[in-house]
């Protein structure tokens, strides 16, 4: 373990990748800071720039920019009352509050310093976690990963915002479009309608930028493009005593909460901030007061979304699974650098695991020098007109996207996907099951498929091993309590109607 | 439903050695099955007329077509004209026609875009992009 960890240090505290680290998180803050692009448009578009570099640099700097927007995002929150991430949204509620009362200084500080410790304090689980659960994911088969994969993807549409029967669509969506290309069992092509360039499939870098980029932007741009900054003068970052005794507990809740729900599949940041938010209202002294500027609504928040942010690597980085969409870009990108995310990944390519790890560390010091002396800088780059930037993020969209195979027909896709995402938001469907649906199209094809040879065409191996029938039960029981607690809605509305 | 018809196409085979067009076919058929209960939940729902009055209410369908037809003439005049000059006339267009930026800022940051642009894809990291005409 001590050889590994000395790896890890020694492939971090490589120049090269202390700069992608930084640039990373840079642009992680930087995204976080700018409402209208998430983590997911900006590793997506940057994912074609990692090509020349090398993997563990490469997912150093996706990591990076996902970790950094958690932190960033809450700087929106606080200042504008406009959530630069979605995951800072319910740090709107107390944060803009706090700054109404002139208290955006401690705010800010709290969010940066609780997202340090809830970061720091998850990336030790991820290094205690992950290698175990490797370890036991070897002996995982096929019907095991189809379980996990079916479960990951119904507990993601249980927990979206809208509609479950809407969110378990897409998933079916998701999973056709995966289906695009060479079938990798009998080499047949599979819906590419006589186009070339559709036998390796729909790339990932166009669907995820139309879907979650270009549509963000249309969404933004049908409205007038006009924001308000809160004016404030930041002073005195460093939270008084009294912060911190109210905090101390809200920022462990935060983290714990964070750390456990990150690891689920379908969980992740968003998640984790909204029940952290809710536990520490549930058990505050003062819950009334929450909603006017209250610092553990800041406090609790930042450190849930910053804590699942990490541990939502061990997942991926052990099963091959990724739990959220995020980490299907991330997944993405470690198949077109040619390193298959798994239990093998940590024995096989000591030096990515435990060098991203490692450079986490790193990156959560780098990211608290960032946020707090430096965040006028990012205060200043809010007033730069939304309608300067938008073409920017879409240029930088068409060059990322372009660049990828040098073909204008990966344009017309994220085009494509750009205007299927913005209706999807208009009809209230959720693109995440969609985008984490196609990603795992693949895997959950070959493990269905080798499953039913492994049985002779019986679906209960499923039920006939330990984990896959777990799995399968909780699969199960959401969707019969998702179908029985609607079929309970409409006969409560039916008497009034 | 075409999905299906393309996947029943594709051989289907069995459940013990399913062919490649079997699992395409039965998401297919449960996608279209579904989509069917939402069609009729929403030509029976009650709510289904003054939600959708909602969703586009205050839409600026101006500033939204702009940019689609920006995006899709870029992309058909990316290979004639070339990275720099379809980039210029983009950024002009997103600026000035969609944000309604005044003329001379509209240019400047046009320029300064393609140029930095142009700096960072094409020397810095070697893209490929097309020529335009006279080399441009």
């Amino acid at each position: 373990m001590l050889e590994y960890f000395t790896l890890g240090i020694q492939v971090a505290l490589q120049p090269v990748n202390l700069f992608y680290c930084f640039a990373g998180v840079f642009i992680g803050t930087l995204i976080g800071v700018l409402p209208g692009i998430g983590p997911v448009g900006a590793m997506s578009l940057l994912l074609p720039a990692t090509f020349s570099v090398s993997p563990v640099g490469a997912i150093i700097m996706m990591s990076g920019i996902f970790y950094g927007a958690q932190y960033g995002g809450s700087t929106t929150s606080i200042l504008v009352n406009i959530p630069g991430e979605a995951s800072s949204v319910i740090t709107c509620l107390d944060g803009y509050q706090m700054a109404r009362k002139g208290r955006a200084g401690p705010a800010l500080g709290m969010a940066a310093i609780g997202s340090f410790i809830a970061g720091t304090i998850s990336i030790v689980g991820l290094m205690v976690l992950a290698y175990p659960l490797a370890k036991a994911a070897l002996s995982f088969g096929p019907p095991e990963y189809f379980a996990l994969m079916c479960l990951g993807l119904v507990v993601l549409t249980f927990l979206t915002q809208g509609s479950m029967y809407k969110a378990l669509m897409m998933a079916l969506l998701g999973i056709l479009l995966g289906f695009v290309g060479l079938d990798m069992f009998t080499a047949t092509s599979r819906f590419t309608f006589g186009v070339n360039e559709l036998m390796d499939g729909i790339g990932i870098v166009p669907l995820m930028m139309g879907l979650f980029g270009v549509s963000e932007i249309l969404t933004n741009i049908e409205q007038p493009m006009k924001r308000k900054i809160y004016e404030t003068k930041i002073k005195g970052l460093l939270p008084n005593l009294q912060d911190w005794v109210v905090c101390k507990w809200a920022i462990l809740r935060g983290t714990v909460i964070g750390f456990f729900l990150g690891i689920l599949p379908g969980g992740g940041a968003v998640l984790a901030s909204f029940v952290s938010y809710a536990i520490e209202k549930k058990v505050s002294k003062y819950p009334e007061k929450f909603g006017t500027g209250v610092i553990e609504g800041v406090a609790a928040p930042e450190s849930a979304n910053n804590a699942a942010a990490q541990s939502s690597f061990i997942p991926l980085l052990s099963l091959g699974i990724p739990p959220n969409v995020v980490m299907a870009v991330l997944f993405g990108g470690l198949l077109i650098h040619g390193i298959q995310p798994g239990p093998l990944l940590i024995r096989s390519h000591p030096e990515i695991f435990w060098g991203v790890v490692m450079s986490m560390y790193i990156g959560n010091v780098m990211l608290l020098a960032l946020n707090l002396p430096l965040i006028g800088m990012w205060v200043r780059i809010l007033k730069v007109p939304y309608a300067i930037l938008f073409p920017l993020i879409l240029l930088f969209c068409l060059i990322g996207v372009y660049s990828v195979n040098n073909s204008v027909l990966d344009i017309y896709l994220m085009i494509l996907f750009g205007v299927v995402g913005y209706l999807m938001r208009k009809f209230d469907f959720e693109p995440a099951p969609l985008a984490l649906a196609y990603v795992l199209s693949p895997l959950l094809e070959t493990s269905l498929r080798q499953s039913l040879n492994i049985s002779g065409g019986s679906f209960l191996i499923f039920f006939s091993r330990p984990i896959s029938l777990v799995c399968m039960v909780f699969v199960i029981g959401l969707l019969v309590f998702q179908i029985t607690s609607y079929a309970k809605r409409k006969r409560s509305i039916l008497p009034v109607e | 439903m075409g999905a299906c018809i393309l996947a029943y196409r594709l051989r289907l085979g069995s459940i013990h050695n399913p062919g490649a067009g079997l699992i395409p076919f039965g998401v297919a058929g449960l996608l279209g099955f579904m989509s069917i209960g939402l069609l009729l939940r929403g030509l029976f729902g009650s709510t289904v007329g003054s939600q959708r009055e909602g969703m586009f209410q205050g839409v600026q369908w101006r500033g939204v077509t702009l940019t689609l037809c920006g995006l899709l003439g870029y992309g058909a005049a990316f290979p004639i004209l070339g990275f720099r000059l379809s980039t210029f006339f983009l950024m002009l267009l997103f600026i000035g026609g969609v944000g309604r930026q005044k003329w001379w800022l509209t240019f400047t940051v046009s320029l300064f875009t393609v140029v930095c642009a142009y700096f960072i894809f094409v020397v810095w990291l070697g893209c490929p992009f097309p020529v335009g005409p006279f080399g441009i």
